[in-house]
C-alpha cells in the first residue's frame, strides 16, 4: 500500500515520529532482550528461584533388647519461636500466648525483647514442641516466627551416654559413637531450587528448577543390649557408694564373637542436659580413651604365654621367698603369709597374685635365671603382637588411645621393665584392649576386634545384622586357653567364695590392684582396684567377659574389695539374664 | 409479506459449463474489510493468550495443592516422629522399672532350678 502524504502535513509529521517512536522501542527491546540478556536473566533468577537445602534425617541408633533391637537415640523436630520486634503489634498478647503455652521453654525475661527494635529477629522460647508451636500459630501473632529444628531425644535418659556422645549444634556429631560414625549417620543434605511464588511456595513453571533428595542418614543398631548395660551402670553406681571412690569403670563383652554388651563409666552425664555438664572430663570413655596400668590382671596373660610356650603348667613350683630382684631392683609381693612362701606351684602364685611367680614365668621365659633378650621378645610377641596391649584396636568410638607397650628392641625396654610388665605395671594400656586380650586367652585362642555396631536398621524396621569379620585365630592354642581358664576359675574361688550360687556355674577372674606415680614413685596409698573375669554355664564356653575398675584420687582402692563385688553383682545378674543352667 | 435475499445467486448458465462441474456459485453479501480481519486476528491472538494464561495457572494451582499436601506430609510425620517418641519413652527401662506394675511386683521366696 502506498501512502501519499502532502509535504509537511501533519499526518506525515505523525507517520515519523511514529516510526521513530517504533524504532526506539526496537532497539531498546534488542538492547535488553539480546544485548543485556544475561544480566536480566540474573536478576530475574535472584528475584524468581529461590534455593532450599532438603535436610537427611541423621540416623537413628539402636541398642539391643535381647535379640530385638530397641531405640536408644532418636530424632524429634522442635521448635524455635522468634519475634521481630518491628512487626510485633500487642506485646501483651505474645508474652500471655508464650508464658501460658510455653512458660517453661521461653527464655528469662523474654518480654524485653520485644522492645528491642533495632533488630528484626529476637529469639523468645526454644526447644518448643510442635503441639505448643500449634497452639500459638493459631494465636496469629503478628511479628511472631517460628524455626523448625530437629534434636536428638534419648527415650533411655543417660543410658550409655559417654558410648554415644552427643550431637552439637551445628549438627555435628561429638564424642563416642556420634563422632566416630558422623558420616554414616549424618547422610547428605538434598537440595531444592525452584521458582517460588512471593511466599516461598515451589512452582514447577520454570525449567531451572533441580531437585536433590536428601539422602537419609543410616540407622544403627549397637551390640551394646540395653538391659546389661542398665545392669553395669546401677552396679557400678552401688559400687562406687560403698567403696566411696569417685570413679568406675565396667565393659562386659561376648568373648565369642567381641561384641561389647556394655560400657560404662561412673560419673556420667545426661545427653540432654550438656549444659549441666561442668567437668568436661565426663564426656570421656574411660575405657577406651585412659590408658592406665592395668596391675595384676595382667597375671592371667603371663601366665597363658608361659603355658603356651611349654615352660610352666598349673602344677610347676618355683620357690617363693616373698621376693625377687631383677638387676639392681628388689621386687616384692603384696601377700606375705608363711602359707605361700617356699615352694610353691603357679596356680598357687596366681591365686594369691604373687609378683615372683610371674617375673618367674618371665625368666623361665628365658634361660631359666634372667629376663633375657630373647624372654623379652617371647613377651612382647604375647603382650603387643597377639593380645594386642597397647594398640588400638579400632573399635567404632571417637577418642581411642593406643597407650605403650614399650618393645625390648628400645632402650628402656630392658629386664627391670619387663619384670614389672609380668605383673601389669610398667605399660600403660586400656581396659578394652585388657578384656578383648583376655577374650582371646580364654575363648580358645581367637582374638576378635573389639565392635559395638551390630547391624543396621532400616526404615521399614529390618534389623540387618553384620557379621564381625575381624578376627585372628591361634593367639594361644586351645589347650592353653582351656588350662588358663581353669586357672582363673580356681583363682576366683581361692581368695573368695560368694556363696551366692556363682559357682554352680564356671566363672572365672583375677584381682588387679595397680600401684600409681604421684611425684614420680609408685605408692600405694593410691591405687586402682580392678577386676577381669569371665563366666558361662560350663568350663568350655564361657559366654560373658566383666572387667570392673574403680579409683580415686588419694585413695586405696583394691581389686578384691572394690572391684570384684561389682564383677559378681553383674556376673550373678548377667547368669540369670542369660538363663545359663547350673552344672552342679 | 415480504424478505430480502441475502445470498447473491449468480447464474453460470450463460457460461461455458462441462458435467459434474456446479453451475451456480453462492457468494457472501457480509464483505470483511482490512480492519475487520485485523481486529479479528488480534481477538483470535487475545483468546490464544487467555488459553495460555488459563493452563499456566492451571499449572501452579497444581502446585499450591502439591505444596499443601506436602506440608500436610511434613506435619504427619512430625506426629508420627512424636508418637514413637513417646512410645519409646514409655517403655524406657527406667519408666518400666518406675511403673506402678513393677513396683507391686514381690521377690520369689523360694526359686529351685530344673535339671533336665
Amino acid at each position: 500500500m502506498e501512502l501519499h502524504f502532502s509535504q509537511g502535513s501533519r499526518a506525515k509529521k505523525i507517520a515519523v515520529v511514529t516510526l521513530a517512536a517504533v524504532v526506539i522501542f526496537i532497539v531498546r527491546l534488542f538492547y535488553i532482550q539480546v544485548v543485556q540478556h544475561e544480566k536480566y536473566v540474573a536478576q530475574a533468577d535472584q528475584e524468581q528461584v529461590k534455593q532450599f537445602t532438603l535436610h537427611a534425617k541423621r540416623g537413628e541408633i539402636y541398642a539391643m533388647d535381647g535379640s530385638e533391637p530397641s531405640r536408644l537415640v532418636m530424632n524429634q523436630t522442635v521448635y524455635t519461636v522468634w519475634a521481630d520486634p518491628t512487626q510485633v503489634t500487642d506485646k501483651n498478647a505474645v508474652v500471655s500466648a508464650l508464658n501460658s503455652i510455653a512458660g517453661g521453654n521461653v527464655r528469662d525475661n523474654f518480654a524485653q525483647y520485644l522492645d528491642m527494635t533495632h533488630s528484626r529477629y529476637q529469639v523468645l522460647a526454644s526447644k518448643v514442641t510442635m503441639q505448643q508451636a500449634e497452639m500459638l500459630k493459631k494465636k496469629r501473632l503478628a511479628g511472631i516466627g517460628f524455626d523448625a529444628v530437629s534434636q536428638r531425644v534419648y527415650p533411655e535418659g543417660q543410658l550409655a551416654s559417654q558410648v554415644l556422645g552427643f550431637v552439637d549444634a551445628n549438627g555435628e556429631g561429638k564424642y563416642g559413637f556420634e563422632q566416630a560414625n558422623d558420616a554414616q549417620l549424618k547422610g547428605k543434605d538434598g537440595l531444592l531450587k525452584t521458582v517460588t511464588d512471593i511466599r516461598d511456595v515451589p512452582l514447577t513453571v520454570s525449567d531451572k528448577n533441580i531437585r536433590q533428595p536428601a539422602v537419609n542418614g543410616q540407622n544403627m543398631v549397637l551390640t551394646i543390649d540395653r538391659n546389661i548395660q542398665a545392669e553395669t551402670e546401677q552396679a557400678l553406681a552401688d559400687g562406687v557408694k560403698k567403696s566411696g571412690a569417685d570413679h568406675a569403670s565396667a565393659i562386659v563383652m561376648d568373648p565369642q564373637t567381641g561384641k561389647v554388651l556394655a560400657m560404662a563409666n561412673v560419673p556420667t552425664y545426661d545427653p540432654s542436659q550438656l549444659n549441666k555438664v561442668t567437668d568436661v572430663a565426663q564426656l570421656n570413655n574411660d575405657i577406651i580413651s585412659a590408658p592406665y596400668e592395668p596391675g595384676s590382671d595382667i597375671k592371667t596373660f603371663t601366665v597363658a604365654a608361659g603355658v603356651d610356650k611349654g615352660v610352666i603348667t598349673p602344677a610347676s613350683t618355683y620357690d617363693n621367698t616373698g621376693q625377687i630382684t631383677v638387676d639392681d631392683i628388689t621386687i616384692n609381693n603384696a601377700t606375705k603369709t608363711a602359707a605361700v612362701t617356699g615352694n610353691i606351684t603357679m596356680q598357687t602364685a596366681l591365686n594369691w597374685s604373687l609378683n615372683t611367680g610371674m617375673v618367674t614365668i618371665a625368666e623361665r621365659l628365658g634361660d631359666g635365671n634372667y629376663i633375657t633378650r630373647q624372654a623379652r621378645d617371647t613377651m612382647y610377641n604375647y603382650f603387643y603382637n597377639r593380645f594386642r596391649l597397647g594398640k588400638a584396636t579400632g573399635i567404632e568410638l571417637a577418642n581411642e588411645q593406643k597407650g605403650v607397650v614399650v618393645s625390648p628392641a628400645d632402650v628402656q625396654g630392658n629386664a627391670v621393665r619387663y619384670s614389672n610388665m609380668s605383673f601389669g605395671q610398667g605399660m600403660d594400656v586400656t581396659m578394652l584392649q585388657v578384656a578383648s586380650g583376655f577374650c582371646s586367652v580364654i575363648n580358645g585362642g581367637v582374638y576378635y576386634s573389639p565392635t559395638v555396631i551390630n547391624g543396621t536398621m532400616s526404615v521399614d524396621g529390618v534389623f540387618s545384622e553384620t557379621k564381625n569379620a575381624r578376627k585372628t585365630a591361634g593367639i594361644v592354642t586351645p589347650a592353653t586357653s582351656q588350662v588358663v581358664r581353669e586357672m582363673v576359675h580356681e583363682a576366683h574361688y581361692a581368695t573368695y567364695n560368694p556363696h551366692d550360687g556363682s559357682d554352680k556355674y564356671f566363672v572365672g577372674g583375677k584381682t588387679g590392684t595397680s600401684q600409681t606415680i604421684k611425684n614420680g614413685k609408685y605408692v600405694n596409698d593410691q591405687t586402682i582396684g580392678t577386676y577381669l573375669g569371665f563366666g558361662g554355664a560350663t568350663a568350655d564356653n564361657p559366654r560373658y567377659v566383666i572387667m570392673v575398675e574403680i579409683s580415686d584420687k588419694d585413695k586405696s582402692m583394691g581389686g578384691g574389695t572394690d572391684a570384684k563385688p561389682v564383677f559378681n553383682t553383674i556376673s550373678n545378674w548377667l547368669i540369670n539374664y542369660l538363663g545359663l543352667t547350673p552344672q552342679k | 409479506m415480504s424478505y430480502n435475499r441475502t445470498v447473491q445467486f449468480n447464474s453460470r448458465r450463460q457460461t461455458n459449463w462441462q458435467r459434474n462441474q456446479n453451475t451456480v456459485a453462492f457468494a457472501s453479501a457480509v464483505k470483511l474489510g482490512p480492519i475487520s480481519h485485523t481486529v479479528l486476528v488480534a481477538l483470535m491472538i487475545t483468546v490464544l493468550g487467555l488459553i495460555y494464561l488459563t493452563q499456566a495457572t492451571r499449572v501452579s494451582g497444581y502446585d499450591y495443592a502439591a505444596n499443601a499436601i506436602s506440608d500436610k506430609i511434613s506435619s504427619l510425620t512430625e506426629q508420627k516422629d512424636n508418637l514413637e517418641v513417646e512410645n519409646a519413652r514409655l517403655t524406657a527401662l527406667q519408666t518400666v522399672k518406675n511403673s506402678n506394675v513393677a513396683k507391686a511386683m514381690t521377690t520369689p521366696t523360694d526359686v529351685q532350678s530344673v535339671s533336665e
